[in-house]
């Protein structure tokens, strides 16, 4: 805990990478934006605000990046926490990040309840114990969801280009 | 009157209170917060015929949330959202002596008053701040939203610097899309950029799926309950919270005022209001030493507090389209998908959806009473919920949320994406508020600064010389200056 505390006083060095190279793409960026030639007397154009806030990221990214650094050559702590990767917690996240990704692009293809039912059921059975419950709670929100959304907010859920298919294919037979 | 009467028709009263139940079932879950709430409904109440009852679901949920969090907060010391950090001193240690009903009744009854007061003094105040508001041009607009980002910056609970990088960000982020002059910035060909980040997924995605992911990262033990240590209820009649709260009228009345003025400052919120007013009930009270071992005025004084702030927080909202909290936001964002242009001709140009927000706002109090008290029974139901089972639903609810505002897969992109960075911003210290202030804030300073300069040939010195402007630049200076009183507050809780 203490390790922790002592590296949030040094700064971060994934936070400041990101504001860095947030902040320098930004400016590198804005260099591809058309003025459209109604400029007028005073207007500082469509580059301005975003070249500044590209800037202000980038020193803000390059001071926590300093800190950082600095942090490291007191001694502080090491600049990456390679056991952190190691830790259930980050494998959580990444494998939650990474299912949910694969779920959305799913949607199209798949349609919602069947991307749901293949999102939901493992995650469930991952956070709690055993098949049965977390089968039935999935079923249960996906009708939940179904009901609620297409059905009473008229919401039309993704139906899936392949179930469609599939439907299109059967109704051929 | 007859408003009032067609807010009772069932088309309206039914999903109202069904809104306020999901609020009840999101604030009273530990780590769900009432910005996710609302996030979560607004997507649900555009699909509704009737605008009124879509606008009476956002209004009930955004109140009752906030009662809601109250709850954990008073069982298991877990705030249900950072609104009610302050309520969980003395509610806990009433808790504790086995009073948890009693204090959860005083909250309800405190969160209806506030509430209430938030709103009259709402009803009262904008109208006539919107007259004054007709003289604003160019360089206050810019100084008001200036205003806005700077408070919220200054009272991050992480650091001013670390909101200020937040505010950065929100403000880059909002550079996206096509500005006000026709350019088009940072869409990379996408189309679905052209109108910039949508505010909805963005809001969503920030701050639901990124308590979800927060919820993996700390589930090293598979299996989490949501607690399982619920205090003992107390067994006093409800007519005994009533006594105590009239008891204590003064101190509720001068929290909810209290409440309603910081709310309505840009950039604070109900956490910091209930903070102040506990605060300000420790230093005024007979039994200040009692603070923090079960006092009921440490109750009644942040509860009565955080729901005034709630009203409050809506007056610049409406009146200068500068949301006081991620909160009022969102109910901004959605006010104008209603055609509900927050600015000073509010009242002339939506003065009948105006008339409903008060009326509904007002009316909502009372369902409060009956909303929260089904929340405070429910709590035990709730405990029982897999906590895994929970976040998945808030998952899967994000993405169709996300989806059905615009029939959109693209948006339940943006969402993941900003549920992502939520989790990594939070991680490394970085405020959410600020950044969603700054989304939102962000095209108005521009286009403002654009305009003010335009106008004045390039010159910058109006934008210091207007004297509306010398006054908000007198007034962001207070309030910054102010910062060691908020801490203060902070530290007396």
């Amino acid at each position: 805990m203490a390790g922790g505390s002592q590296r949030e006083a040094d700064g971060s060095a994934a936070l400041g990478g990101f504001l860095a190279a947030l902040g320098g793409a930004a400016i590198f960026f804005s260099r591809g934006i058309e003025e459209l030639g109604f400029a007028r007397e005073g207007d500082p154009g469509s580059k301005a605000f975003p070249v500044a806030l590209g800037a202000l990221l980038a020193v803000a990214g390059a001071w926590e990046l300093a800190r950082r650094f600095r942090g490291r050559r007191d001694g502080a702590s090491p600049l990456f926490d390679s056991a952190a990767w190691r830790r259930p917690g980050t494998r959580n996240v990444i494998g939650l990040g990474a299912s949910l990704a694969v779920y959305v692009w799913l949607l199209g293809p798949l349609g919602f309840a069947s991307s749901t039912l293949l999102f939901c059921a493992p995650w469930m059975r991952r956070f709690g114990a055993g098949w049965g419950r977390p089968a039935a709670l999935t079923i249960a929100l996906v009708v939940g969801v179904e009901v609620l959304f297409a059905g009473v907010f008229q919401v039309r859920l993704p139906e899936g280009s392949s179930i469609l298919a599939i439907d299109r294919f059967m109704v051929n037979l | 009157m007859e408003g009032f009467t067609d807010l009772l028709q069932p088309v309206v009263l039914v999903p109202w209170i069904l809104g306020m139940v999901f609020g009840v079932f999101v604030g009273a879950t530990p780590g769900l917060t009432a910005t996710m709430a609302v996030a979560l409904i607004v997507p649900m109440s555009y699909r509704l015929d009737d605008p009124v009852a879509g606008l009476a679901m956002i209004i009930g949920v955004s109140f009752t949330a906030i009662f809601a969090g109250d709850i954990p907060a008073t069982h298991l010391r877990i705030p249900g959202t950072p609104a009610s950090a302050a309520a969980t001193l003395d509610g806990h240690e009433l808790a504790k002596l086995g009073r948890a009903d009693h204090a959860l009744r005083l909250d309800l009854i405190c969160s209806a008053f506030g509430g209430l007061v938030g709103v009259l003094c709402l009803m009262l105040v904008a109208p006539q701040l919107a007259k004054f508001a007709l003289k604003f041009s160019s360089q206050e607009y810019f100084w008001l939203g200036v205003c806005g980002l700077s408070i919220s910056a200054a009272v991050s609970q992480t650091g001013a610097l670390r909101g200020a990088i937040a505010v950065a960000l929100g403000m880059m982020l909002s550079t996206i899309g096509v500005d006000d002059q026709g350019a088009v910035r940072f869409t990379f060909g996408s189309l679905d950029l052209y109108d910039g980040v949508q505010l909805i997924p963005a809001m969503i995605g920030l701050f639901g799926l990124s308590e979800v992911l927060r919820f993996a990262a700390r589930s090293d033990d598979p299996v989490d309950a949501v607690g399982a240590s619920a205090s003992a209820r107390g067994g006093e009649a409800p007519q005994s919270a009533w006594r105590s709260v009239w008891a204590h009228k003064w101190t509720a009345f001068k929290s909810a005022i209290l409440g309603t003025i910081i709310g309505a400052l840009p950039g604070a919120g109900a956490d910091i209001a209930a903070w102040g007013a506990y605060g300000m009930a420790q230093r005024t009270s007979k039994n200040g030493k009692r603070f923090g071992r079960g006092a009921e005025e440490g109750v009644i004084a942040p509860t009565s507090a955080n729901n005034a702030a709630v009203g409050g927080a809506w007056i610049p909202a409406l009146v200068f389209g500068v949301p006081g909290d991620a909160v009022t936001a969102i109910v901004l964002g959605a006010f104008v998908v209603y055609e509900i242009v927050p600015g000073p001709q509010i009242f002339e140009r939506s003065g009948d959806q105006v008339t409903a927000i008060f009326q509904i706002a007002l009316v909502t109090q009372f369902l409060l009473l009956a909303a929260g008290y089904l929340g405070i029974k429910a709590f035990g139901w709730i405990l029982r919920l897999p906590r895994g089972a929970v976040m998945a639903a808030v998952a899967v609810f994000s993405v169709v949320g996300s989806y059905a505002m615009r029939d959109n897969v693209f948006d339940v992109w943006i969402m993941l994406a900003f549920g992502i960075l939520g989790f990594f911003l939070e991680a490394k210290r970085i405020p959410l508020a600020p950044l969603i202030l700054g989304l939102i804030l962000g095209p108005m300073i521009e286009e403002n600064l654009r305009a003010g300069l335009i106008k004045e040939g390039g010159s910058i010195v109006p934008f210091f010389t207007r004297p509306i402007c010398l006054a908000l630049i007198l007034t962001l200076a207070g309030a910054v200056g102010l910062k060691p009183l908020w801490a203060r507050f902070a530290r007396s809780g």
